[in-house]
C-alpha cells in the first residue's frame, strides 16, 4: 500500500501537532522551567519539521506521485481475505479471548487461515488443533500463562 | 579468573546447554526460511525467553542469531534468496556455485567463514568490552546522553533509503517511549486515563508486531507462494575448506575486523558489514571481474563480516548500554526485563554473567561447525518447508506471547497496532529499526538529559563541560551538520552547472 510522502506528512503534521498541544499542559519540575512535557515538545517539534520537509520534497517532484495507491492485492479477493482475517482474527483475541476461550478462538483462527492459503482441509485441521494445543499447553503448563479456557472450562486440565 | 572459572561452571549447566541447543536449531530453521530473518527469530523467542533466567535467556538469543544469520546462506545458495538480508551481498556467487553443481562446498565456505568470523568477533568482544568498560566508569549522565544520541543519530543516518524519514521512524520510537508515568515528573503522558498505557507500552508486543506481523502481513498480500527446487550438488561441505581458508585468509581477516568494527558502530549491523566487506574483498582481490560468478572470495570476506558483526554490535550494549541494532536492543530490552542494566557497573556487579554471555559466543560457533554441516546436508528439505503452514502458527505464537507479557489482551492490541504501523512504514519507505531504537534506548535519553538538566539548572553549558561529553556532543552535531553542508554544497554546484 503505497502513499504519496504528502499525505503521509500531512497526518504527520497533524499527529505531531496534537502531540504539542497535549505535552504543552504537560506540569512542570519546581523550581525549573522543563518538566515531562520537554522530549515529547521536542519530538513532536521534530516531527513537523520532517512532514514539512516531505511535503515540500513530495508537492515539488515531477512527475508527482499519485495520493495513495492500495496495491494490487486489493482487487484480489483471495489475498484480500486473508489480510482480513490476519488482522481481525488478531482483533477477535481482544474482545472475545475470555469470553470464548483460547483454545475455540486460536483454532477458529489458524483454520481460517489456513483454508485462505489453500491448504487442504484435512492438514488445516490437523495442523490448527496440533498448533494450538500444543502452544496452550506450553505456555499455561510451562510458563505458567492463564491462557483462559472459556466455553471450555469445564473440560480443562 | 574466579569470574571466568564460574562463567565456565555457569554455561556448563545442563538446562544452559540445552537452551542454546535448541534455540540453535530454531535460529538454523528460521533463518533458512527464505522471509524470515534473525530479527524475527529473536522476536519469536523473547516471549520464551520472558521465564528464563538471564543467562539462558540471553544465551538463546546469542545463539539463535548466530545460528540464523549463517542458515540465511542456505536459500541464497539453493534459490537464489537470501534467508536473510546479511547473506544478500554475496547470493550471486553462491548461487552460481550451485548452479556449477558446487552448493554444499559454497554454504562450506559461508560456514567455515561464518566460524572464523564469529571466533575473531568474540575475541575482540572478549578482551575489547572489559577494556572500554573500565573508562566508561567515568562517565556520567551527560556523557550517556550523547552516547544515546549518538547511537540514535548513527541508526538514522546508516539506515536504508531517505534520512528524513528514517528520523521520522526514530521520534515516532521515542514519542511511544514516552506513553506511559513520567519517572522524573511522575504525570501520566499520552494515557487517556487507560491503566494499561500508565505502565508505558512494553516493548515486547511492540517489537514482535513491528517485525512478524508486518512480515505476515506481507506474506498474506503476495500473490503466489510457492516454493522451488534446488539443483543437484556434486561437492562436499568440508572437502577443501582447509586450503580455501589458507587461499582467503587475508579476506578471511579482513572482513572478520571489518565486520567487528561495523558491529560496534550504532547502528550498523550484520547486513551492512556483509556489503563492506564484500565490496572491500573486490577492492583488494587480484581477479576482481570474478566477484559475482561463483568466486569464493567474497563469499568468505562477507560471510566472515556478518558473523563477526555479531559480536561487535554487543560491545556498546554491555558497556554502555547502547544497541547497535534489532537484536541487541531486543537483548537490552531482556536484561532490563530481569533487572540488569546494562553499563559499566554489569562487568563489576555481575561479572560472572558477563563472561558466561561471552563464552556463548565461542560456544555458539563451535555448535555451528557441527549443526551448520547437518543444516546444510538437509538444507533441501528445509528450504521447502511451506510458509502457508509455518505463517499461521507463527501468528499465534505471537498473539500468546504477547499476551504472556503483562496476562493481558493489553499486549495483543499493542501487537496489532505496531504491526500494521511497522507494515505501512516499511511499504513507503521508512525504516522500522530506528522507531525499535527509540522505544528501547527512548527512557535512558530522557532519564539522562532531565539529570543533567536539573545538575545544570537548566543551562546547556553542562552538556559540554567535560572533556568527554564536549568530544562527543562535538562529534554527534557534525554526524548531523556533515551531510547537511555536503548536501547543500552539492546542490550548489549543481544550480551552477545548471545556470552555465
Amino acid at each position: 500500500m503505497k502513499i504519496s510522502d504528502r499525505l503521509t506528512g500531512f497526518v504527520l503534521l497533524l499527529f505531531a501537532t496534537a502531540i504539542l498541544v497535549e505535552a504543552s499542559r504537560f506540569p512542570l519540575i519546581p523550581g525549573l522551567s522543563i518538566g515531562s512535557g520537554l522530549l515529547p515538545m521536542i519530538v513532536a517539534s521534530g516531527l513537523i519539521l520532517c512532514s514539512l520537509v516531505l511535503i515540500v520534497k513530495d508537492m515539488i517532484a515531477r512527475p508527482r506521485p499519485k495520493l495513495a495507491e492500495p496495491g494490487d492485492w486489493i482487487s484480489d479477493h483471495r489475498r484480500l481475505i486473508r489480510v482480513a482475517i490476519v488482522l481481525l482474527g488478531t482483533a477477535s483475541f481482544i474482545p472475545l479471548l475470555d469470553v470464548i476461550g483460547f483454545p475455540v478462538l486460536s483454532i477458529a483462527m489458524l483454520l481460517a487461515f489456513l483454508l485462505s492459503l489453500r491448504v487442504d482441509v484435512m492438514t488445516s485441521v490437523l495442523v490448527s488443533v496440533t498448533a494450538s494445543l500444543a502452544i496452550h499447553t506450553l505456555f499455561s503448563k510451562v510458563f505458567l500463562v492463564p491462557l483462559p479456557w472459556g466455553i471450555l472450562q469445564s473440560v480443562a486440565w | 579468573m574466579d569470574n571466568i572459572l564460574n562463567a565456565f561452571t555457569m554455561i556448563a549447566d545442563p538446562s544452559v546447554l540445552g537452551v542454546i541447543i535448541a534455540s540453535s536449531l530454531f535460529g538454523l530453521f528460521v533463518g533458512a526460511i527464505p522471509g524470515l530473518s534473525a530479527t524475527m527469530a529473536t522476536a519469536l523467542l523473547v516471549p520464551l525467553t520472558f521465564f528464563m533466567d538471564p543467562l539462558p535467556a540471553i544465551a538463546s538469543i546469542v545463539s539463535a542469531v548466530a545460528m540464523a544469520i549463517f542458515a540465511g546462506d542456505i536459500p541464497g545458495a539453493m534459490l537464489r534468496i537470501p534467508g536473510t538480508p546479511a547473506s544478500a551481498a554475496y547470493v550471486d556467487d553462491a548461487y552460481q556455485m550451485t548452479l556449477r553443481g558446487e552448493a554444499e562446498r559454497a554454504l562450506g565456505i559461508g560456514l567455515v567463514s561464518s566460524v572464523f568470523g564469529g571466533f575473531v568477533g568474540a575475541i575482540i568482544l572478549t578482551l575489547g568490552a572489559p577494556f572500554l568498560a573500565e573508562f566508561a566508569f567515568q562517565f556520567s549522565t551527560v556523557e550517556y546522553f550523547w552516547l544515546a544520541v549518538l547511537g540514535l543519530s548513527c541508526s538514522v543516518i546508516i539506515s536504508r533509503g531517505s534520512p528524513i524519514k528514517g528520523l521520522v521512524s526514530l521520534l515516532i520510537g521515542l514519542f511511544i517511549s514516552t506513553i506511559g508515568i513520567d519517572v522524573t515528573g511522575g504525570y501520566p503522558r499520552f494515557t487517556f486515563g487507560s491503566v494499561d498505557l500508565m505502565g508505558g507500552v512494553s516493548f515486547i508486543p511492540a517489537m514482535i508486531g513491528m517485525f512478524a506481523v508486518t512480515e505476515i502481513l506481507r506474506f498474506s498480500m503476495n500473490a503466489s507462494h510457492q516454493t522451488s527446487s534446488a539443483p543437484k550438488s556434486n561437492s562436499t561441505v568440508y572437502g577443501g575448506q582447509w586450503k580455501m581458508v589458507r587461499e582467503n585468509k587475508r579476506h578471511l581477516v579482513s572482513g572478520s575486523l571489518i565486520g567487528t568494527v561495523i558491529g560496534i558502530l550504532p547502528g550498523a549491523g550484520a547486513d551492512i558489514a556483509a556489503w563492506v566487506a564484500y565490496a572491500m574483498a573486490k577492492k583488494i582481490s587480484r581477479t576482481p571481474a570474478k566477484f559475482g560468478t561463483g568466486h569464493p572470495e567474497g563469499l568468505a570476506s562477507a560471510g566472515a563480516a556478518n558473523n563477526a558483526a555479531l559480536s561487535g554490535v554487543w560491545i556498546p550494549a554491555l558497556v554502555f548500554g547502547i544497541p547497535g541494532d534489532s537484536v541487541t536492543a531486543i537483548a537490552v530490552g531482556v536484561l532490563f526485563m530481569k533487572g540488569i542494566t546494562p553499563g559499566p557497573m554489569v562487568f563489576v556487579q555481575q561479572a560472572d554473567l558477563t563472561y558466561a554471555i561471552f563464552l556463548t559466543f565461542f560456544l555458539s560457533n563451535l555448535l555451528l561447525l557441527v549443526l551448520g554441516y547437518f543444516a546444510i546436508r538437509g538444507a533441501r528439505f528445509v528450504v521447502q518447508t511451506p510458509a502457508r503452514l509455518l505463517m499461521p502458527v507463527i501468528l499465534l505464537f505471537c498473539i500468546v506471547g504477547s499476551f504472556a507479557i503483562t496476562n493481558s489482551v493489553f499486549g495483543i492490541a499493542v501487537m496489532l497496532v505496531l504491526g500494521v504501523l511497522g507494515f505501512l512504514m516499511e511499504e513507503n519507505g521508512f525504516p522500522i529499526a530506528p522507531a525499535i531504537l527509540g522505544i528501547v534506548i527512548g527512557p535512558m535519553l530522557e532519564d539522562n538529559f532531565m539529570a543533567t538538566v536539573i545538575k545544570s539548572d537548566g543551562g546547556i553549558v553542562g552538556f559540554f563541560d567535560r572533556p568527554v561529553s564536549g568530544a562527543l556532543g562535538a562529534f554527534t552535531i557534525l554526524i548531523w551538520v556533515i551531510p547537511l553542508v555536503t548536501m547543500a554544497l552539492r546542490r550548489r554546484s549543481q544550480r551552477i552547472e545548471a545556470g552555465a
